[in-house]
């Protein structure tokens, strides 16, 4: 269990890495299973080093783990922390939709009792 | 609308200023802003623009603590308030609420950001939540809380 803070900052990390598109579609194609550095860096027209800035992006949010084979270095992703991110929208939405019936009850039990 | 961001919408069986009132009744709010698990919920709150708000929801063996500050406060067409909460980290999430009267009762749509502006929510684009979608049905579905 991580402390509050951290979590925080996990989350920041991991939507910044989110938010640029090339990360995205490396994200995307590592659900197919891992894959090396210069396999992931084949469909990008960017130099090796820009795809490795990019992969130590993602490593430092935690979305990836990377190992190293000899001279190749293996990207797998790491579900748990982007099912993290997920939980958060699956816990508000469930957690204000609730809420939201609850206030139409409350609103109408009011009208009932009479009071404005 | 980007990826970050719950929607909820409802159409409520009363006037917008009874609807936009409700927010701010901190002893009606402990009757609708108790969630599943939670025994009791005390709420305290300063209604003014730059108020703060307390919602202390006690459920058996936890405890979360909701704070935030009243950034908007448009009678009866809006609300806005940043909302944190101890159950995500404590990080500092926003919350919108808007209100359009429909007939005699009251058309709600709540916007939660996860991203305030300060922490670079508008660089996120729609992919986001496409690829979460995806991610989701790979993992089958095991992120529920």
């Amino acid at each position: 269990m991580t402390s509050a803070a951290t979590q925080a900052k996990n989350l920041d990390l991991i939507f910044g890495a989110v938010a640029d598109a090339t990360r995205r579609s490396m994200l995307d194609r590592l659900r197919g299973g891992s894959l090396t550095v210069t396999e992931l860096a084949r469909p990008y027209a960017m130099s090796l080093n820009a795809v490795s800035k990019h992969v130590k992006t993602l490593e430092r949010a935690g979305l990836i783990l990377r190992t190293i084979k000899g001279r190749e270095h293996c990207c797998r992703l790491d579900a748990a922390r982007l099912e993290d991110a997920m939980n958060w929208m699956s816990y508000y939405s469930e957690f204000w939709s609730g809420r939201m019936d609850a206030l139409g009850k409350h609103l109408t039990e009011k009208r009932k009792r009479g009071i404005q | 609308m980007s990826g970050q961001t719950v929607t909820v919408r409802r159409v409520l069986p009363a006037s917008c200023e009874e609807v936009f009132d409700a927010w701010l009744d901190a002893v009606g709010m402990r009757e609708w802003m108790c969630p599943g698990p939670v025994t009791s919920c005390e709420v305290a709150l300063e209604p003014r623009v730059g108020g703060r708000f307390r919602i202390v929801m006690a459920a058996p063996g936890a405890q979360f603590v909701n704070t935030g500050e009243f950034r908007v406060l448009d009678r009866p067409a809006k609300l806005q308030f940043t909302w944190v909460s101890s159950r995500w980290g404590d990080q500092e999430t926003l919350v919108t609420v808007e209100l359009q009267p429909r007939e005699a009762d009251c058309e709600l749509v709540l916007t939660h950001e996860r991203f305030p502006v300060e922490h670079g929510a508008g660089q996120l684009v729609n992919g986001w939540t496409q690829m979460l979608e995806k991610l989701e049905t790979h993992l089958g579905g095991r992120a529920r809380v």
